[in-house]
């Protein structure tokens, strides 16, 4: 689904998705068009422009993510911002977007973010204050001397060692070719 | 709800992605590039009538006064800059963006210097039809000197 309240915008947008073989998206030009695309129809991606005249961008990734309208409120959104203000950039965090990218966006970068996405693993998290794709494009850990907030986070840092170090032979084994049978 | 909850989910990106046939990524990007150089012309004119419309609209938000008519301005402005750099029209969205930057700074403070924002709508219409860079390039800085003058307060 391509949503821009521009029409040149959603032009450009439209064309863009011709040349990778997307002929026949839907299209909105507002947030209240898009709402009704997602109820009623299944989607893949979901490309938004951040000005959209009846809501902004942000709103709508936000409304998408509480929506409960499976599957397509996992689906995977790339947001298209203009103009950031200061609180945009919070709200383009928070908002539940797999990607903020800012335009122009030439082919070559949507093309990236779209390969991007369909080889990232990176889990859901809904909580009260946040419903999207995990933000954390990296696990280094929580902060150090935190506990972290997820029963599986694990600190970067290394206790000490609480059983003996593996000995020369245990750490050639693993280096060492084996024929597979 | 009490606690964060994580939880994997199916990538249908990826199932169709990885469906067979289809277009390598260079000949997608070609075939995008050279579609979306075919609407040039076509979009290259539009910006130049929102340019237009942009100077309709300030002259509205000031004869009407208060800060009501800048969510226009500054919606028409962005909408410019959105386009301008697809086409390389780098002056006119660089122009587009500082009166973003202005209105958004004016809605803010609800102070509003009408001359910054005229001056800044006359920049966007010569911009989009000024083919000297220099030209081009003088104009901008003019902008972006204007626009300094509230942003750095």
């Amino acid at each position: 689904m391509l949503a821009d309240g521009n029409p040149q915008g959603l032009q450009v947008l439209i064309e863009m998705f011709a040349g990778f073989g997307v002929h026949t998206p839907h299209l909105c030009s507002g947030a209240e068009t898009a709402m009704d695309v997602v109820k009623n129809r299944e989607l893949n991606l979901l490309v938004i422009d951040s000005g959209l005249p009846d809501s902004d961008g942000f709103d709508f990734v936000k409304w998408l993510r509480r929506s409960g309208v499976a599957p397509n409120n996992l689906a995977p959104v790339i947001l298209l911002a203009g103009h950031t203000k200061e609180t945009d950039i919070i709200k383009g965090r928070d908002c539940g977007a797999n990607f903020v990218v800012r335009k122009p966006c030439p082919p070559m970068v949507m093309m990236q973010r779209i390969l991007w996405i369909s080889k990232e693993a990176r889990p859901f998290v809904e909580s009260n204050g946040y419903c999207g794709p995990d933000r954390r494009f990296r696990a280094m850990g929580p902060p150090q001397g935190t506990k972290g907030r997820r029963h599986d986070d694990l600190s970067i840092e290394l206790p000490d060692a609480t059983e003996p170090n593996l000995d020369q032979t245990d750490i050639d084994a693993l280096f060492s070719p084996r024929r597979a049978m | 709800m009490p606690d964060a909850r994580v939880f994997k989910i199916e990538n249908r990106l990826a199932k169709v992605v990885s469906l067979p046939g289809g277009k390598t990524v260079a000949e997608a990007l070609a075939a995008a590039d050279r579609r979306i150089a075919g609407v040039k012309d076509e979009c290259i004119a539009a910006l130049e009538k929102q340019s237009a419309r942009l100077s309709e609209q300030v002259a509205a938000a000031k004869a009407a006064g208060g800060v009501a008519g800048l969510d226009a301005i500054y919606r028409t402005a962005n909408e410019i800059f959105g386009v301008a750099g697809t086409f390389g029209l780098n002056d006119l969205g660089v122009g587009a963006y500082s009166l973003c930057d202005i209105a958004d700074c004016f809605r803010q403070t609800g102070e509003v210097n009408w001359p910054a924002i005229e001056v800044h709508a006359d920049g966007l219409r010569l911009l989009s039809t000024e083919a000297d860079p220099a030209k081009r390039t003088a104009i901008v800085m003019g902008l972006k000197a204007v626009a300094a003058r509230y942003l750095n307060r």
